[in-house]
């Protein structure tokens, strides 16, 4: 293998790419929608999460992704640390399996991601249902089954954009 | 414990970070739930989120701009047709409710009542529709700046649709009555049967829970918020019952209503200062 690992090139690039992601993927989940399709959207910010803490777990940690769940609580108008509690943990689980997650053909790792965005969504759930929350209804799974559907899509193209910064 | 490699000490990084996350995170949110203290930074918080918010809604508003301005010279022409025998027939109803609101007005002084005063209302627009799991938060471009305050209720051309959650500076969040946390006070526009209406998440379905088979509730029938609760104002439609099941193994009818407001169509709606009955009523 001759060209360079992308990380190893220069790290302010792959900065910019990841707050530039981080954001395309929080304006695309608070962009408004028809209501009929709300319940159909991808969680753009927990797969976005998902890519970097597997590509990139030195920039992409668990700090990144709290703050990046902060910013969603406040433009959800959850409780606030739901979705930082939900994308923090996220964070974690990712990196803990990174080794092996990286290996896996690209269906394989959809799978994956479906079980860990629905770890996300459990969580926010539970939360949801300490604070009184009644709520609870089985839409949200269709939401993380195209989540995973669409994670070799999501993949390739943060990868493209990963890779245009590394000066090769 | 055994030997404290550097593959070990990592590891226990980790876990101590994690720790340090959850920590944090469940502090806020139980600092957030029990105490309005965090309403302060919230509200600071969502001014700086504005321009996000802003920038998030212009490809949509984009498209119904050049969506409006593609509709072709007929349509235009056979909406404002529309649009004019609709405002004969509001203008012949609106001269017929000046007439009622004066005789109203009238039989009130006779009785010693308060009159019943119009409420004053301000148009807003819907700057985002926020997805958070099972929530049905929207938010509006009116805030603090415009004398919105938290609780106060807001409606469309068409009923209630839901109150307002937090105010910040320059917008504000509004909560749905189709949030499953939110209850409305009504009652039933035909019987006067008193009822709750209670949010499902789903976006045009609420129920009516609580009301045992003897209660007075039909099909079709329209539920006006009764103003019981003392955040609604008396009066505004809030749903149509569309199903009523009576199960006899249960002790509750089933009742499923549509909400009167349009609450996923358009993006302009009225919060209103609902003034009720005045206080200094009853003239001796």
């Amino acid at each position: 293998m001759n060209r360079r690992m992308p990380r190893a090139a220069s790290a302010g690039h792959t900065r910019i790419v990841v707050i530039g992601t981080l954001l395309l993927a929080i304006f695309l989940s608070i962009m408004p929608m028809p209501a009929g399709l709300l319940s159909y959207r991808p969680d753009w910010v927990a797969l976005c999460l998902v890519y970097w803490s597997l590509e990139a777990p030195e920039r992409v940690g668990m700090g990144t992704a709290w703050i990046t769940g902060f910013a969603m609580d406040v433009l959800y108008g959850t409780l606030l640390g739901e979705q930082a509690l939900a994308d923090s943990v996220l964070a974690f689980i990712t990196s803990g399996l990174r080794l092996r997650v990286r290996m896996f053909p690209r269906w394989q790792q959809a799978l994956v991601v479906f079980a860990l965005v629905g770890i996300n969504h459990l969580i926010i759930q539970i939360a949801q249902h300490a604070s009184g929350h009644p709520g609870g209804n089985w839409s949200y799974w269709t939401s993380d089954g195209i989540g995973a559907l669409l994670w070799p899509l999501v993949y390739s193209v943060l990868r493209h954009l990963q890779r245009r910064t590394a000066p090769s | 414990m055994p030997g404290f490699g550097a593959y070990s000490r990592k590891k226990l990084a980790r876990w101590l970070q994690l720790a340090f996350y959850v920590v944090l995170s469940i502090t806020l949110m139980v600092t957030n739930y029990r105490s309005p203290r965090l309403r302060a930074l919230r509200s600071g918080l969502n001014v700086i989120a504005l321009p996000l918010r802003f920038i998030a809604a212009f490809p949509e508003e984009a498209f119904q701009d050049s969506a409006r301005y593609l509709e072709l010279n007929a349509s235009l022409q056979r909406n404002n047709r529309i649009l004019r025998a609709q405002d004969l027939r509001l203008r012949a109803r609106v001269e017929r409710y000046r007439a009622l609101e004066a005789e109203n007005a009238h039989l009130r002084k006779l009785l010693g009542a308060a009159p019943r005063v119009a409420d004053r209302a301000v148009a807003a627009t819907i700057l985002a529709n926020g997805s958070a799991p099972f929530s049905r938060i929207i938010t509006l471009n009116r805030g603090a700046a415009d004398g919105i305050y938290v609780r106060q209720p807001v409606i469309d051309d068409h009923g209630l649709m839901g109150q307002v959650l937090e105010v910040s500076r320059y917008s504000s969040q509004a909560i749905l009555i189709t949030d499953p946390n939110q209850a409305i006070p009504v009652e039933d526009l035909r019987s006067g049967q008193r009822a709750i209406v209670m949010g499902t998440g789903a976006a045009n379905r609420v129920n009516v829970p609580y009301l045992t088979p003897s209660a007075d509730i039909r099909p079709g029938d329209l539920l006006i918020s009764s103003g019981l609760g003392g955040v609604f104002p008396p009066g505004y439609p809030v749903a149509r019952v569309m199903t009523v099941r009576n199960s006899p193994n249960e002790a509750f009818l089933k009742i499923s209503a549509r909400p009167a407001a349009h609450i996923n169509r358009g993006r302009q709606v009225l919060l209103i200062w609902p003034k009720g009955v005045s206080t200094t009523g009853a003239r001796r």
